[in-house]
This record gives structure tokens, C-alpha cells and sequence, in this order.
């Protein structure tokens, strides 16, 4: 259906002849006409005014030179429906397509017409007409972009009626091309892969399609899905870009997320306008390999339950912990503000107080429970097991293995900002604390907005 | 001796700059890495700081006064009200973004991604990742098996995060010498691990069983004859 035959309908003519068929004519015979004019109008009415005298178009190439024009300007209005997608139309004209004998595809353009086109394509017969497609300004290939192109599926052997015309009734030189496609798939394959990222796993599959063109080539097409279930892409939803005499569908990415994909089987479906044209099976596979997320558990004390116990993972009990410090060991360090403790954690999980007393406020030096803290908030642990506290009676301390309490900075109940040596130094609400492999601890001084560091020189 | 490593007193913002030039808008936590940098949560610019061992301070991650909870590299990632650090010895910062109920963790480069929790859930479900989560954590600490505690404030516990296992590639992990070629298997310390070993990704070899001790498994492998071999790890019940 490649061969390009003209059309033996006056008013359709090669694009070669002038399309003034009187510009050529001497003037008085322009005269006569415009005199006589109603008595021709009725004469020359165009034979595809009406559906029943629509024009049979061949089907041509976008490539090709070779066009169809015709006028319109004297269409009437009589009996023409009202195209879906633009009412405001007028002067409309009929053609038909027949598709070959194959299911396919028809592109109609108006891209050279001299006005604003509006182009609606039918099933069925005059009289017993289906809308199909309609087409306007929008998506169209043309430039000026002001005509129409309609992209319709067809059944082989079918007849299609096309009516065209103007926007607001324009008339003037219509010119059409009409492309038949055939357009079918040929093979698919459907393979997934487990992506993981961030520690999420995600599914994703790839269908790919070959298919052949109106040339007989063959194209490949993949469609990306991810976390999807059953998957239908529907050709209609799929842009198209006539290049050539290739039906070639737009390469670009579709993308298809409708929830979860767990490992099992799958159908992917193929429409041509919401007929099924092919369906493919896949299967998503499970995971090839064991990958364990990030994984968080209770290690100690019980959500929402507040107190001071020592003892075994949900048994023990916190108020308020924040500062958090693990050693080399395993062994976890915890400032427990609201009790005024500092805790302990061993890798079993069994919690016991390093230094303070639940409840018990101040700012004593001491060994274990006889030390007391005020707020304890940041805590740090240094290599040899020492414990660093930032209290919050504005000072460092320092906790032995031994549980051994001592102010290494700053003096209990005294604010400022004086860098110094051991109790002659002050902070301001220190919050954060840190040690380094040399024991220099580091300390976020918040209401000083400084950072501060203490080195181990001297008596400290 | 106490000294002024960075910020002026009484001197709130967010300025980058070295010592007594930079600024801070409440600093909160504070980290130190196995080379001194240490790591600043400034809690009310919404950015993670670093400052070098001379004092130099920049902006690791966050942008100062725009407070979020998008993942994304350096600048692009937002945080709510960020509480304690940690640094684990490759250098990854881990944070308590108590504004958002998430541990966020922060590459060396910037790079933001959220560890554990879903930003703006609270609660004090177990679960793995997003499917955790926090009440308001303020104190975070990392092992150097990679294991996460976060003291989960508002609900007053504890928390332990457990990393996948995986094959350390950090430099110097993968070496070969002696004929042998070694590596170092990191994650929850505790769990048992079987090492396999395979020419053709079908048929497998047990290499070696056992348990994972902090710091994770030096596995060592004589070079075989075969010029490729597959290793894989997983965690055994």
C-alpha cells in the first residue's frame, strides 16, 4: 500500500496544480461567476460534502512530496456531526481510509492546509457512526502547529470515515497526508532484577518488545516497571513520532509503579486502544541473595515506661536517657538525665548504674552511688574505659573504671565562658562531649556556642 | 587545660571559618573521628559542622536555617532539631535527628541517608530501617562492629541497630600477601557466619564458620590455582 495514486475527484487535486482554479481565468469570467454565483454554488457542490460522498484516500508517506489538496471554502454545514473535541466547527468534508488486510495503525495530518483544521475520524458507516479519534491543535506534529493529526487503530479490511473542516468554519486549501502503520509485535521477553538501595529493596522488571514497522523493519521497545503487579501499556497512551515511513514509538522512559511486587507470576498485557493485542508472562524472582537491612530492637528498658531498675534488657528501666557512649567492648554508656545516673550497659544487656543516685541531684566528686550528677546529658568513653559526662551543673566529669567521680572542668553551679585550667574554667549549659585516642575531650558548649576542648596537661 | 577550639562566646551563627571566626547557633553534639576531626550537631542552624584538628570549620551537611528531613548530599539535606553524633572508624557520622524521630547517617563526603526510623512517626516499634521507630532520641553511640544504641529519650530505652553483613572494602580490607588473600567481614557482632567460596557462582565451598567478634572477621583464603573466586557470607541460625 506504499503506491501513491491520485484521486479522480475534481476537487481533489495533485498539489502540482494551481490551487486557484480561476485565478488563471480572465476577469470577466470571474465577473460571470460572482453574478451567477448561488445558481453555481448549487451545481459545483463538492461531491464529499456530505459522508456518503466521502473521497477514499491512499495511504502515503510523511516522507513524500506527494499530497492531497483540496478547497473548502464552499462546504456547507448541513448534516455534519459535531467533532468530539472542538464544537466550534464548520465546512467540513469526508474522506475514507481502508486499512490494508492488517490491523495497523492510521496517522492523518493537515499539516499544510492553509487554516485551522479540526479532524474527526469514525468507525462504522453514515448514519451509524462511532467516534474514534479527534483531533484539534493539541500534540500536533505540524508547523504551524494550528492544523490537526489524528492516530487511530485500525482492523484489517476496514473502512474509516473522516470528516474534516475548519475551525469556526475557516475554509481554504486542505492538504492531507494519510499514513498506514503496521504495527504489531513480534516477540517478547520479560525479565526482573532486585535492586537494592539505602537498604530498601526495591523490584524492578524489564519488558522489552520487538516489533515490526510499516517498512518491515524490526524495533525493539523496553518498558520499565517498577514495583508493579499485573502491567498494562496501552499503545494509545504511548506517543508516536512519524519519522520517515516508520511507525516508530517515542523511546521514551514509562515508568509503571502500582504497588508492591512480590516474588511470583505475572502477566503483562499489550493493548492497541484497549483491545488486547498480546500478553506476556513473567516472574519475579526472589531475592538471590540474604540482605538484612538495618535492623532495630529493644536492648534495654521498656517504651514508655519510665524508672530507675537495674536489671536485664526490658526489666531495666531509664528516665529520660539521652547521651550515648559504647566502648571497645560493647559496653554501652548511657547519661540517664532524669534520674541524675549514669548507666551501664553490657552487651548482654544488662543494665547496672556506673555512677550516681536515681533521683539524686548535685554535684558531689565520690565513687559510684555516693557521686551525684544534675541533668547528665553527653557522655563519652575513652579507651582505657573512662567516662566522660557533660553535666549539667555547668561541668566535665570524669568517671573511672572504678566508678571513681572527679570534676575535670568548669565549677558546679558557675556559668561563663573562660577558658582556664580545671575548676577555673566555665561553660554554659554543656550538652555534648567526645574523647579522642589522646584523651582530649571535646565538649559542645551549647549556650556558649562554642566548641571546646579540654587537653590532658597539667592537672586539668 | 581548657581552650576554645572553635566559635566566640555568646556569639550565635552560622558562619564557616577557623577558630573564633566560625559561628555556632547551639551546638548539641559533638563527635571526634580516629583523626581528630571532630563533628558538631548545631542544633539550631539545622547543620552537621566539621572541624579539622587546626581549627577549620565547615559545613558538612544541611543548609544553616532550613530545617527538613530530605535525605540528599552535603547542602541539600535537611535535618529537624539534630541532638548527638557518632563517628564509627571509617568515618560515617551517625545522628540523632530528634526533631524527626530518625538516626540519619553522614558520609565523609556529605552524603545524608536516613538509617533507621520514618520522619515524623513517632513511636517505639523494632523493625528494620524505615519500619523502626524513635520517640525524640537524643544520644546516639556506634560500636566498631557497626552496631547503632540510641537512647530513644522520650521512650525512655535503649535501642541496638544491627548492620547487614558485609565484606569491608574500605581501603587496605582486601589485600593479598603471602599467597593469601585476606579480607574483613563486618556486622552484627555476635551472629555466626559461614564464608563460602565458588569458580562459578553455583557450586560453593565453606571456607569458614564463626562467630562474629566487634570489630568484625579477618577471613584469610590461599590463592588458588582458578584466576577468578567468588566469596559469599551469610548470617547462619
Amino acid at each position: 500500500m506504499k503506491t501513491n495514486r491520485r484521486i479522480s475527484n475534481s476537487a481533489l487535486l495533485p498539489r502540482t496544480t494551481p490551487r486557484h482554479r480561476f485565478a488563471s481565468a480572465p476577469g470577466w469570467a470571474l465577473l460571470l461567476l460572482l453574478a451567477i454565483g448561488p445558481l453555481l454554488k448549487a451545481v459545483a457542490a463538492l461531491t464529499n460534502d456530505q459522508c456518503a460522498g466521502a473521497v477514499p484516500l491512499s495511504f502515503n508517506t510523511f516522507s513524500s512530496p506527494l499530497e492531497y489538496q483540496m478547497r473548502t471554502s464552499s462546504a456547507t454545514e448541513t448534516g455534519d456531526p459535531t467533532p468530539a473535541c472542538q464544537p466550534n466547527f464548520g465546512r467540513g468534508v469526508w474522506f475514507t481510509v481502508t486499512s490494508p488486510n492488517q490491523n495497523g495503525v492510521v496517522v492523518l495530518r493537515t499539516c499544510a492546509s492553509s487554516f485551522d483544521t479540526v479532524v474527526q475520524a469514525y468507525s462504522g458507516s453514515c448514519g451509524a457512526l462511532t467516534p474514534l479519534a479527534c483531533n484539534n491543535d493539541t500534540g500536533v506534529v505540524c508547523s504551524p502547529p494550528a492544523r490537526a493529526s489524528v492516530f487511530f487503530p485500525v482492523v484489517a479490511g476496514q473502512t474509516y470515515p473522516l470528516l474534516v473542516g475548519g475551525l469556526g468554519g475557516a475554509g481554504g486549501s486542505l492538504e492531507l497526508q494519510a499514513r498506514f502503520a503496521e504495527f504489531f509485535p513480534v516477540a517478547a521477553t520479560a525479565g526482573t532484577e532486585i535492586a537494592i538501595s539505602n537498604g530498601v529493596e526495591t523490584v524492578s522488571a524489564t519488558i522489552s518488545f520487538t516489533f515490526h514497522d510499516s517498512c518491515g523493519s524490526v524495533k525493539s521497545w523496553g518498558v520499565p516497571v517498577q514495583n508493579g503487579t499485573n502491567v498494562v501499556v496501552d499503545i494509545q497512551s504511548i506517543h508516536y513520532v512519524g519519522v520517515g515511513c516508520l511507525a516508530v514509538l517515542e523511546p521514551q522512559s514509562h515508568t509503571y509503579e502500582l504497588g508492591s511486587l512480590a516474588p511470583g507470576d505475572y502477566m503483562f498485557q499489550w493493548k492497541n486502544f484497549g483491545v488486547p493485542i498480546m500478553s506476556v508472562p513473567f516472574t519475579v524472582l526472589p531475592p538471590t541473595h540474604t540482605y538484612t537491612p538495618y535492623a532495630v530492637a529493644n536492648f534495654a528498658g521498656l517504651p514508655g515506661v519510665s524508672g530507675t531498675n537495674d536489671a536485664t534488657g526490658s526489666a531495666a528501666r531509664f528516665n529520660f536517657p539521652s547521651g550515648t557512649a559504647v566502648d571497645s567492648t560493647g559496653i554501652v554508656y548511657v547519661a540517664d538525665t532524669d534520674n541524675h545516673t549514669i548507666r551501664k550497659i553490657t552487651p548482654a544487656g544488662v543494665a547496672t548504674t556506673l555512677a550516681g543516685s536515681a533521683g539524686q541531684g548535685g554535684s558531689t566528686d565520690g565513687t559510684g552511688s555516693a557521686a551525684r550528677f544534675l541533668f547528665p546529658a553527653g557522655v563519652a568513653v575513652d579507651r582505657a574505659g573512662n567516662v566522660y559526662v557533660a553535666d549539667g551543673s555547668f561541668t566535665i566529669r570524669k568517671i573511672t573504671p572504678a566508678g571513681q567521680v572527679t570534676t575535670l572542668a568548669g565549677s558546679a553551679g558557675q556559668q561563663g565562658s573562660t577558658n582556664g585550667t580545671g575548676s577555673a574554667a566555665r561553660f554554659n549549659s554543656p550538652s555534648g562531649v567526645a574523647v579522642d585516642s589522646g584523651t582530649n575531650v571535646y565538649v559542645a558548649d551549647t549556650e556558649n556556642q562554642m566548641i571546646r576542648k579540654l587537653t590532658p596537661v597539667g592537672t586539668n | 587545660m581548657v581552650t576554645t577550639l572553635a566559635g566566640s562566646a555568646g556569639q550565635q551563627g552560622s558562619a564557616d571559618g577557623t577558630g573564633s571566626a566560625a559561628r555556632f547557633k547551639f551546638p548539641v553534639g559533638v563527635a571526634v573521628d580516629s583523626v581528630t576531626n571532630v563533628f558538631v550537631a548545631d542544633s539550631n542552624n539545622g547543620t552537621i559542622r566539621k572541624i579539622t584538628p587546626a581549627g577549620v570549620v565547615t559545613t558538612l551537611a544541611g543548609s544553616a536555617g532550613q530545617f527538613g528531613s530530605s535525605d540528599g548530599a552535603g547542602s541539600a539535606a535537611r535535618f529537624s532539631v539534630s541532638y548527638a553524633l557518632a563517628v564509627d572508624s571509617a568515618g560515617d557520622v551517625y545522628l540523632a535527628d530528634s526533631g524527626n524521630h530518625t538516626i540519619r547517617k553522614i558520609t565523609p563526603v556529605g552524603t545524608v541517608t536516613t538509617l533507621a526510623g520514618s520522619a515524623g512517626q513517632i513511636g517505639s516499634a523494632d523493625g528494620s530501617g524505615s519500619t523502626a521507630r524513635f520517640n525524640r532520641p537524643q544520644g546516639v553511640a556506634v560500636d566498631s562492629a557497626g552496631n547503632v544504641y540510641v537512647a530513644d529519650t522520650l521512650n525512655d530505652r535503649i535501642t541496638r541497630g544491627t548492620p547487614r553483613l558485609r565484606f569491608d572494602t574500605s581501603t587496605g580490607s582486601l589485600t593479598v600477601s603471602n599467597g593469601l588473600f585476606r579480607m574483613r567481614l563486618t556486622g552484627s557482632s555476635g551472629s555466626t557466619v559461614i564464608v563460602e567460596r565458588s569458580a562459578n557462582l553455583q557450586a560453593w565451598t565453606p571456607v569458614q564458620t564463626n562467630a562474629l567478634p566487634p570489630g568484625g572477621l579477618e577471613v584469610s583464603v590461599p590463592v588458588g590455582p582458578n584466576p577468578k573466586q567468588f566469596f559469599r557470607a551469610r548470617v547462619i541460625p
